[in-house]
């Protein structure tokens, strides 16, 4: 009896410890977190805290949902959104629209803020900015995001903009920025794409990260049962380019892959 | 005092003593014997044993010997005694054997054998002398017993003395062998005895060394001999026979000639030079093997190939064999394109072949177990029952084969059956269905069927086709006959409706213009008809559908009756001009049709009647046909050019109403026949039966999602897979595909954690 009653107060007391223990480091492990956010993510304190609240603390979850849900996390300090009307109103062009930005004029405007329009980075622009609509910037899309990223001055926004390449290298950032693409390149809610755009848009993101897109290509092009591509087949397919290698050597049959998927390694086997 | 031979003295009581009774050692009061008076009295015990292996013992005075031992081994001489005594045997050994050495041949065993004897008597009349040393020296010694140190030095000297046991070895292997082929009369008494000598003296050390090993690797020399020989010159079933004439010969010579332990070493040897050896060639032997008895079909033969390998326990050759020549047959069988014109003649065709290899199962593949009942031999039934599943699903319409199969039994006809045969039919045909793995084909086709003999009361017996139904009940379970089920129910209540149209027609003063029977089908029983929209009835008809429909709506409020226009029957009567005698004439709603739009019309191509009554291509050629067909009985109704083949016919040609119709009877039935389908109905019906297995699988999914809330990828398919074992069999590939198309339509997600894991999306 005395022994039990001495393992029971004895594990009490672990108990209590071990609770101790938790809200030290919590807290302790909380602060990393935040700084490992930051690291990632380069945004506020602010935000660190709330978003990785919001994710019960876990990081790879709160990085994911901040990459894809930019818009909802403003910048510190909001930029003016007086100043940044001129600026649209500087490029737009009144015969055309008063309220987009397209064609010359969108093409101005991305020149002006040192932007390749020909290049990926532009729809990175768009993607910061949460664009709905391929090949246009409405007034309000521009006025809140570029307010929303505190940015209000075309010079800030040059520097800013300048930035945009590393998403490229930045893997989470890139899978959020690929996977809104999907949304961006269908039009009004239809849930797959049409094979020539998602062509076009892998020849333009996807050169870096899929060391076997030219074979890619090649098969989409030569596969005429494929005309869509369905949002996991989008989505699917950056993992794929991620996970199998450059040889496909790491591709596992039974890995539930998209069977277009499956198709492709049987045809680049066989070739 | 007195001397008890236990050679302990005891202490009398004196009736007037006081002291207890007391055993103590006897100490001869003369003092201690010494070295030289022991060696004195051994001089007389050496001397008695000479006296005994002479076999001269009668002078010798047992006491006096006996003492003699005592003596000595009291005064602790035992060690000089029990080698003294183990000397002298061995002397006496070395000196008989040379004496047997000396034998001629022809009696040298036999001399062998009486000097054993000889040693063994002599052996235990020392023993009785030196009992005392037995009983008293010889266990603490931790020495032998004299009769097994008797036992021992003959083995040890005699017996296996290179040159005794070389001889021993020749002589009995001659013997043998004489044996075998049967030349003198065998020995038996006389190699029996020498196996008890030798396994008295030490089986491991005498018996098997010298004698079995000899023997087993004789014996091998012989079989392999043997074997060939009898191989080259008999066919299979001969040579298995000597073979189990030898085993048997041989296991008797054990019996009666050897040791018993070396029965089964003696068959092992036989086995392994006489079947395992040519078991490959006992199975592939040109003319007599295996194959030859499968297309002679001896079974006889292939029952005794069967016990000879199951003898070395590997049957599994001769059942690969077989199952080969199984497959041979019947994967060109099932897709021979003769045979494929008759589907019957194709699942009789397998009947017969599974009846044949059933009788060939019980007749020689099965095994007999203790409680005297045999059971199938288990590597057989399985190679069969593997063969049988290949050959049935080799040809893809073989579900519709069968289900033609079933209708031509069930149908009404000529060969109709009598009641107790339906159920040996059914029996026989659960057989290849268990084989098949696409199940829902058949069950898609028996539902076709099926609904045309039920519309049409073509039906032989509807006790025989519920039993039918109760038996893939029985197998499969309620979900794969709930369907057939309730067309039976809706017949049923289609006779009662009618009964109540009628009152309710009667009731109420009107008039159909022409009589009607109407079945009410429920949509989902029945196979959905690719019956036209709209059909140009004819007036009556068309009236007294309306009617009716007046009357079922009227009743059943809220039902949605549309007509079936391709599943019934219509009886008209035919008047001509020339002719008296009205015909009843009994045809398809589709020929009754095209026959009423003759009605005002004398003739008409291709393409007005398809216009006319909506019905397209190759139905309305089906339906022509028996029109235009000289039938026995009866000339054709309808006439199509000379010169127009019945494959020529096309939009253009012509068809004309035969003004000359005769017929020999009154009434006509254009019956007809279910025929298996062209191939390009074979198509759609699979294309029906792939859509059919997409949506099953969409909804098997769902459920198990639903269920799950969330499951791996690799989990899910197999599952899927068992789930639907026995209806069909979906690849990963198709259960992939409807995956992908339920994240599309946002049932299922990919797990945000792990990519190969889907969530259910509520």
């Amino acid at each position: 009896k005395n022994l039990n009653r001495d393992n029971r107060s004895r594990s009490r007391t672990e108990t209590r410890l071990t609770e101790e223990r938790s809200t030290v480091m919590s807290s302790y492990s909380q602060r990393r977190a935040i700084s490992d956010f930051k690291n990632i993510t380069s945004a506020s304190d602010a935000i660190a805290r709330k978003v990785l609240q919001a994710s019960g603390w876990n990081l790879e979850r709160a990085v994911d949902d901040y990459y894809a849900n930019r818009h909802k996390y403003p910048a510190a300090k909001l930029g003016d959104k007086k100043k940044i009307a001129k600026i649209f109103d500087k490029y737009m062009d009144e015969e055309e629209s008063t309220d987009e930005l397209f064609g010359e004029a969108l093409f101005n405007f991305l020149s002006g803020i040192d932007v390749d329009p020909e290049e990926s980075v532009s729809l990175a622009v768009c993607w910061k900015l949460n664009c709905t609509e391929m090949g246009r910037i409405t007034r309000d899309e521009f006025v809140n995001g570029f307010s929303m990223l505190g940015l209000d001055s075309v010079k800030a926004m040059k520097t800013e903009m300048a930035k945009l390449k590393s998403i490229f290298n930045n893997p989470r950032e890139f899978k959020a920025f690929y996977q809104w693409l999907f949304t961006y390149c269908t039009e009004d809610k239809r849930k797959t794409m049409d094979k020539e755009i998602a062509v076009s848009m892998w020849e333009q993101t996807l050169p870096s990260v899929f060391p076997l897109l030219k074979d890619w290509l090649e098969f989409v092009n030569e596969n005429e049962q494929l005309k869509f591509v369905s949002k996991d087949l989008w989505n699917q397919l950056l993992e794929f380019a991620r996970d199998v290698g450059d040889d496909i050597s790491k591709y596992d049959e039974d890995g539930a892959w998209p069977v277009v998927i499956d198709d492709f390694v049987e045809w680049y086997n066989d070739k | 005092w007195i001397l008890f031979e236990s050679g302990f003295c005891c202490l009398m009581a004196h009736p007037n003593a006081t002291q207890k009774l007391v055993l103590q050692p006897y100490v001869d009061k003369k003092g201690s014997l010494d070295q030289a008076g022991a060696k004195e009295k051994w001089k007389t015990l050496e001397n008695a044993i000479h006296h005994i292996f002479q076999q001269n013992a009668s002078s010798l005075s047992f006491q006096h010997l006996y003492t003699s031992g005592y003596h000595i081994i009291l005064h602790r001489h035992g060690d000089m005694l029990y080698t003294g005594v183990e000397d002298t045997i061995r002397g006496h050994i070395d000196k008989e054997r040379d004496k047997v050495l000396n034998q001629a041949d022809a009696s040298f065993l036999e001399s062998l054998l009486q000097h054993w004897e000889k040693h063994r008597t002599a052996v235990n009349m020392i023993r009785d002398i030196l009992m005392y040393m037995d009983k008293n020296f010889v266990p603490n010694a931790g020495k032998l017993p004299i009769y097994d140190l008797g036992v021992k030095i003959f083995g040890e000297h005699m017996l296996k003395n290179p040159k005794v046991s070389g001889k021993i070895r020749s002589l009995t292997l001659t013997i043998i062998k004489a044996e075998r082929s049967g030349e003198t009369a065998p020995q038996r008494l006389l190699l029996k005895n020498l196996t008890k000598m030798m396994t008295e003296v030490s089986k491991r050390e005498v018996y098997e060394p010298i004698l079995e090993e000899a023997f087993l690797d004789d014996s091998t020399d012989f079989y392999k001999v043997e074997a060939q020989n009898f191989f080259s010159s008999s066919t299979v079933p001969e040579y298995i026979r000597k073979v189990l004439k030898r085993l048997d010969e041989e296991r008797d010579r054990v019996e009666r000639s050897l040791d018993e332990g070396t029965k089964e070493k003696i068959e092992d040897r036989v086995k392994t030079e006489m079947i395992k050896e040519y078991k490959m060639n006992l199975i592939e032997k040109e003319s007599s093997g295996c194959l030859a008895m499968l297309q002679d079909w001896r079974v006889d033969d292939l029952r005794l190939l069967y016990e000879c390998l199951k003898l070395i326990n590997d049957v599994d050759p001769m059942v690969t064999q077989i199952k080969r020549h199984l497959l041979q047959w019947g994967l060109k069988f099932v897709v021979d394109s003769d045979n494929v014109k008759d589907p019957i003649l194709i699942i009789d065709g397998i009947l017969e072949k599974i009846e044949q290899y059933k009788d060939l199962e019980k007749r020689a593949f099965s095994i007999k177990e203790a409680n005297n009942k045999t059971v199938p031999d288990p590597t057989f039934q399985k190679a069969i029952q593997k063969a049988f599943e290949e050959i049935v699903n080799k040809n893809q319409r073989l579900p519709e084969f069968l289900s033609l199969y079933v209708d031509s039994k069930l149908r009404k006809g000529k060969s109709q059956l009598r009641d107790e045969e339906y159920d040996i039919v059914f029996e026989k045909v659960l057989v290849v269905f268990r084989y098949l793995r696409e199940k829902d084909v058949f069950e898609k086709y028996y539902k076709n069927h099926l609904a045309k003999r039920l519309l049409g009361a073509k039906s032989s017996s509807d006790d025989a086709e519920r039993s039918f139904i109760q038996k893939l009940k029985t197998e499969y379970g309620y979900n794969f006959t709930s369907k057939l089920e309730g067309m039976f129910q809706d017949m049923k209540v289609s006779a009662d409706t009618m009964e109540n149209y009628k009152q309710w027609v009667s009731a109420r003063g009107k008039k159909s213009p022409c009589d009607i029977s109407v079945h009410v089908l429920t949509t989902t029983y029945w196979p959905g008809g690719k019956s036209p929209e709209s059909v140009q009835l004819p007036e009556e008809v068309r009236l007294s559908a309306e009617l009716f429909k007046q009357f079922y709506i009227g009743s059943h409020s809220g039902r949605k009756l549309t007509w079936q226009y391709t599943m019934g029957t219509a009886d008209l009567r035919l008047r001509l001009p020339a002719s008296t005698r009205p015909y009843d004439i009994i045809v398809n709603t589709q020929q009754m049709l095209i026959l009423m739009f003759f009605n005002d019309k004398q003739s008409a191509t291709f393409a007005e009647i398809s216009a006319q009554t909506s019905i397209v291509g190759p139905d309305l050629k089906r339906s022509l046909l028996p029109l235009v067909h000289q039938q026995k009985l009866h000339s054709p109704i309808l006439k199509k050019p000379q010169n127009t083949t019945i494959k020529e016919i096309d939009d253009h040609t012509v068809f004309t109403f035969n003004e000359e119709f005769k017929s020999k009877c009154m009434k006509i039935k254009l019956s007809q026949v279910i025929q298996k389908e062209n191939d390009d109905e074979a198509k759609q019906t699979r294309q029906k039966v792939d859509e059919e297995r997409k949506w099953q699988l969409d909804a098997a999914i769902v459920r198990l999602m639903k269920a799950r809330k969330t499951e791996e990828h690799r989990i899910l398919v197999l599952e899927l897979i068992k789930m639907f074992q026995g209806r069909f069999t979906p690849s990963p590939d198709d259960i992939k595909k409807r995956i992908e198309s339920l994240i599309e339509r946002e049932y299922l997600e990919r797990s945000k954690e792990s990519r190969s894991r889907y969530n259910y999306l509520a």
